[in-house]
């Protein structure tokens, strides 16, 4: 008796779904995909339970006869492909063949659908893969499929999805993609009966942006000036200014020939644009959208097509930097001056409005163009010898502070003494000026400090909300009280933000936030917590959602949750006046020498930084 | 240019426009303050935002134009050692400063290029006496916000409607209004947005007795306050303010009315151990006797119970606040009595007089 034995169909089918169809987000995907491929201008799509227990995809497109629709849920059954020679040459969103067989098989089916050329549709019903039923019913021209009880046949699967919010929080997200990459089709999301997203569908890309980002964040985009690279490339979308950076990449999206794919090379590229723009751990909101040729890009290589491979990495590397730095230098969404060293690409500050001489695109890593700053480029110490206090020695490389226990840097600036630390005598350092009323300038041992107050002014107040609220627990203490507001203030975010902060809506209450939807996209605000004072609400929202959707605050009520949420509180405070009297200024030297690390604040920015006396005195040419 | 002048006139008037030089300006001419002989002296200082502009008696005897820097005309006049000040201005912008034996030369500015602050004058104005529009202002502007994000409450509003001025400040937690009826012609209904910061210049430059009127002249983007010798432009803020009148409950649950200088000693008292360094505790007002409001302050460091008479109407309360809310509006009430109204443990608690509506302070209480 031979071991080796052939499959049957529905255990292949069962294993191909194990890889095309992970979780009812797949489900979406294929279904949307199929219907765009049939041309269809509206896409509905309704779910129930995060699509476990239902998804329906309704759209208008070019429908299928009785044949078609018995045969599209065959295996590698497709009408997109039909000779090897055609894979070269992809157009449609799917061509594998295999989609629809595999979620047959882990589902219950019913299909719709009606050219309309035809009087009559066909509707078929299956179940695990086989088609129980058939008949001809009077429907819209056009597709409509529902899946039903998806994974029923596959506890391994079933055992594995996540809760209903974080499922459907995935299909929004992935259905606010869609919409942006194809502003002429309107797109229609439900989830248990309430409209979450509905774009116009008029090929009009802001106000389709408008209905998926909110207006808020619609609003702050820089479009990119409509530009292709030597005729192969066409390149368009939105670039965030830095300033609304977030801390997952997850507001990134990039399109190619309208399908949304990863990109490990785009990613760079968009990370090099915004170098030494964006404040440390944040990525920019970015959206593109490439056209390629589709024979200069391979989209076969992932089951999913999330990944594609590009004949020329080099060309769309730089498209995608230039486009970016461009855009950017028109919004004027640069910071003036940058203390980031750029030794990579030898840019002078300043020079950054002008025509970026970047480092050869395609590999960023290579020596710069054109005639380096000496002193910019004192090869591994940080231009300026300014150092980010750091007692740790992590955070503050990013800054190119040298950490103090690792080796000493060669180049300029270089710090005798491996104690960073002035701590407690931070008060004593002597106030010599004020900055642009946002540094404050002290002198400290001789060396130069520039203090960063609003940095400093947010540990503080970070650290005072964390240190009461573990005490209130400690001490049993109940929710902190609430101040109410005058007139409630209502703010609208992004979809997915939304979805993700009324999934812990009630953990935010408890901490004093008076905070009730209002709509599906929108919040009300009717109090905060007394001990957060000024702060700009939306903000605060914002960085909260970035929190949740990342992940890192699994338990609503523990530690790391309160951290999240004064993190963003604070994100959100307001420094009362920028111009600070000398008595604030003493008490806030006061204040942050008192805390354990005064160096960063919550969001891993350095608070103050310090300019030697040595390294000013070489500049001057008083040493050499 | 040739003026002769007393050293405590120009101490004064340096001292008024020296609050609208920049002390870090981008613009170095605004560094200093432009002295003006035509048919009287005139010294300005100006910041692009905020414009002073003051008179000053002296004896001119040849006109002309010069700009002082600031701080340095101040420091010599303040150090001259008679009273009498000659000043005197070369073709070349040298300035000469004479008094007794004392004789300085120092240079200045072409007076060209300084900013002309803009003029604002369409015919409206509006009449307050000095002492009453800087009590208005004392009353207001301590809720004006400092939260950037919503400019329109950086300011104070400022409505007028037939005989009746209204100046009201809001920050988002609370509203303090104030209300007066003016002599003089009636005015027509217009209301702006005034900067905090200009307010709180009028305020230094505003007598406490002072009878003089004020005249308030606004334009689209700018106003001016003509207080006569001084006058001080500043542009306004734009945009919608919130509409207030609808957040003023006109009912009450609770009525209390009660000596506002006992009440703010009690709450005073009670802040001593609230302000703690990193965490904030609520002041509690309460009642078991119907005569009698409990003040009660209970945090980490210890506790107060303070009892102060007073008469109610309606439900004895049980209600938490902000103390620095409610110090704030009881501090600016000159009134015998103020009447507290309360609407349970969430609703809007209003202070307003006795008697009448010249002010309404609306405070929200911390809800447990």
């Amino acid at each position: 008796m031979g071991r080796i034995h052939r499959l049957d169909d529905l255990t292949i089918n069962h294993i191909a779904a194990g890889e095309v169809v992970e979780r009812p987000l797949s489900v979406v995907k294929e279904l949307v995909e199929n219907a765009l491929d049939a041309g269809a201008s509206v896409v509905s799509c309704d779910i129930r339970n995060g699509g476990i227990s239902s998804i329906v995809v309704t759209d208008n497109g070019c429908g299928m006869d009785r044949v078609d629709a018995r045969m599209a849920f065959e295996r590698h059954a497709t009408s997109k492909l039909r000779t090897i020679g055609d894979l070269d040459a992809i157009g449609t969103m799917g061509f594998r063949g295999e989609a629809l067989a595999s979620i047959a098989s882990v589902s219950r089916i019913q299909l719709r659908t009606r050219r309309p050329e035809d009087e009559l549709g066909i509707e078929l019903t299956l179940e695990a893969g086989t088609i129980i039923r058939e008949s001809e019913v009077g429907c819209p021209s056009g597709t409509r499929i529902q899946v039903e009880n998806l994974f029923h046949n596959v506890p391994a699967r079933f055992k594995f999805l996540k809760k209903d919010a974080t499922e459907a929080g995935h299909i929004v997200e992935f259905i606010g993609r869609m919409a942006l990459s194809r502003p002429d089709v309107s797109f229609r999301l439900v989830n248990q009966g309430n409209e979450l997203l509905h774009t116009p569908g008029n090929n009009d890309g802001s106000s389709t942006l408008h209905s998926v980002l909110g207006r808020d964040m619609a609003r702050s985009l820089v479009p990119l000036a409509e530009d292709g690279e030597s005729g192969i490339l066409t390149l368009g979308g939105y670039a965030g200014p830095p300033s609304l950076g977030r801390s997952t990449r997850q507001h990134q999206a990039f399109f190619l020939n309208g399908r949304w794919i990863r990109s490990r090379v785009i990613g760079a590229a968009v990370d090099e644009a915004y170098k030494g723009r964006l404040v440390k751990g944040t990525h920019p909101v970015v959206i593109l959208f490439l056209k390629i040729p589709s024979n200069l890009v391979d989209v076969n290589v992932h089951p999913q097509k999330l990944e594609v491979r590009f004949m020329d990495e080099g060309v769309v590397f730089r498209a995608v930097y230039h486009a970016l730095q461009n855009a950017l230098a028109a919004g004027e969404a640069v910071a003036a001056f940058d203390l980031q060293p750029r030794p990579r690409t030898g840019e002078m500050p300043g020079s950054r409005l002008a025509e970026p001489q970047a480092a050869e695109p395609g590999m960023p890593t290579a020596g710069a163009p054109g005639e380096p700053i000496p002193w910019l480029l004192a090869d591994s110490g940080p231009p300026f010898g300014i150092h980010a206090e750091s007692p740790a020695t992590d955070e503050g490389q990013a800054l190119s502070a040298p950490s103090p226990d690792g080796p000493k840097p060669q180049g300029s600036g270089a710090r005798e003494d491996a104690k960073p630390v002035f701590g407690r005598d931070l008060a004593a350092a002597r106030v010599i000026g004020h900055l642009s009323n946002t540094y404050l300038l002290l002198e400290h041992g001789g060396d130069l400090l520039l203090l960063d107050q609003h940095a400093a002014h947010e540990k503080i107040l970070y650290e005072r909300l964390l240190a009461s609220a573990l005490r209130r627990r400690s001490e049993g203490e109940g929710m902190p009280p609430v101040q109410g507001l005058l007139e409630p203030l209502v703010i609208e975010l992004p979809l997915a933000d939304a979805l993700a902060l009324a999934e812990a809506i009630g953990s935010i209450r408890s901490m004093g936030f008076d905070l009730v939807p209002f709509g599906p996209k929108s919040f009300r605000l009717g109090g905060v917590p007394m001990e957060v004072p000024r702060m700009d609400p939306a903000r605060l929202l914002r960085s909260l959602a970035d929190h949740l959707r990342h992940g890192d605050v699994a338990d609503p009520s523990g530690t790391r949750w309160q951290e999240a949420l004064f993190d963003a509180a604070c994100h959100g405070a307001i420094k009362a006046k920028d111009a600070l009297d000398p008595r604030e200024v003493d008490q806030l030297l006061k204040d942050l020498s008192a805390l354990e690390d005064p160096y960063h604040c919550p969001h891993g920015r350095p608070v103050i930084l310090r300019i030697e006396r040595q390294e000013i005195d070489k500049r001057f040419k008083r040493i050499v | 240019m040739k003026i002769i002048g007393s050293r405590d006139r120009w101490m004064e008037a340096i001292a008024i426009v020296q609050k609208a030089v920049p002390s870090r300006s981008t613009l170095a001419i605004l560094d200093g303050i432009l002295v003006e002989a035509d048919e009287t002296v005139k010294l300005t200082g100006y910041d692009l935002e905020t414009g002073i502009e003051c008179l000053m008696e002296a004896d001119i005897r040849e006109k002309g134009h010069i700009v002082v820097p600031s701080r340095m005309f101040g420091d010599i006049i303040r150090k001259l050692p008679e009273d009498i000040v000659m000043m005197e201005v070369s073709e070349n912008g040298q300035i000469t400063i004479d008094s007794g034996k004392t004789h300085f030369t120092i240079k200045g500015i072409a007076a060209d290029g300084y900013p002309k602050i803009p003029v604002v004058d369409n015919g409206k104005a509006v009449s307050i006496r000095q002492s009453l529009l800087k009590d208005m202002i004392r009353q207001t502007i301590f809720a004006v916000s400092s939260d950037e994000s919503r400019p329109t409450l950086n300011g104070c509003y400022l409505r007028c409607e037939g005989n009746q001025v209204e100046m009201v400040a809001i920050d988002g937690f609370r509203l303090a209004l104030r209300r007066k009826t003016v002599e003089g012609d009636e005015v027509g209904t217009m209301s702006f947005i005034v900067p905090g910061r200009t307010l709180q210049e009028v305020v230094r430059v505003l007598e406490s007795g002072g009878e003089q009127p004020v005249l308030i002249r606004p334009s689209g983007n700018h106003i001016l306050f003509d207080m006569g010798d001084v006058k001080i432009t500043s542009r306004l803020i734009q945009g919608e303010y919130m509409n207030y009148r609808g957040i003023i409950p006109q009912t009450a649950d609770s009525t209390l009315v009660v000596s506002p200088v006992a009440m703010m000693d009690a709450i005073a008292r009670a802040s001593l151990i609230i302000s703690s360094e990193d965490k904030r505790f609520p002041v509690r007002l309460s009642m078991s006797e119907d005569d009698t409001l409990v003040v009660t302050a209970n945090t980490d460091i210890g506790t107060l119970r303070e009892e102060i008479p007073v008469e109610l109407t309606g439900n004895r309360i049980d209600i938490d606040f902000n103390p620095r809310y409610f110090l704030d509006a009881l501090k600016v009430i000159d009134q015998e009595t103020v009447t507290i109204a309360f609407n349970g443990s969430m609703g809007p608690c209003v202070m307003k007089p006795s008697e009448g509506s010249d002010f309404a302070y609306l405070v929200l209480p911390l809800r447990r």
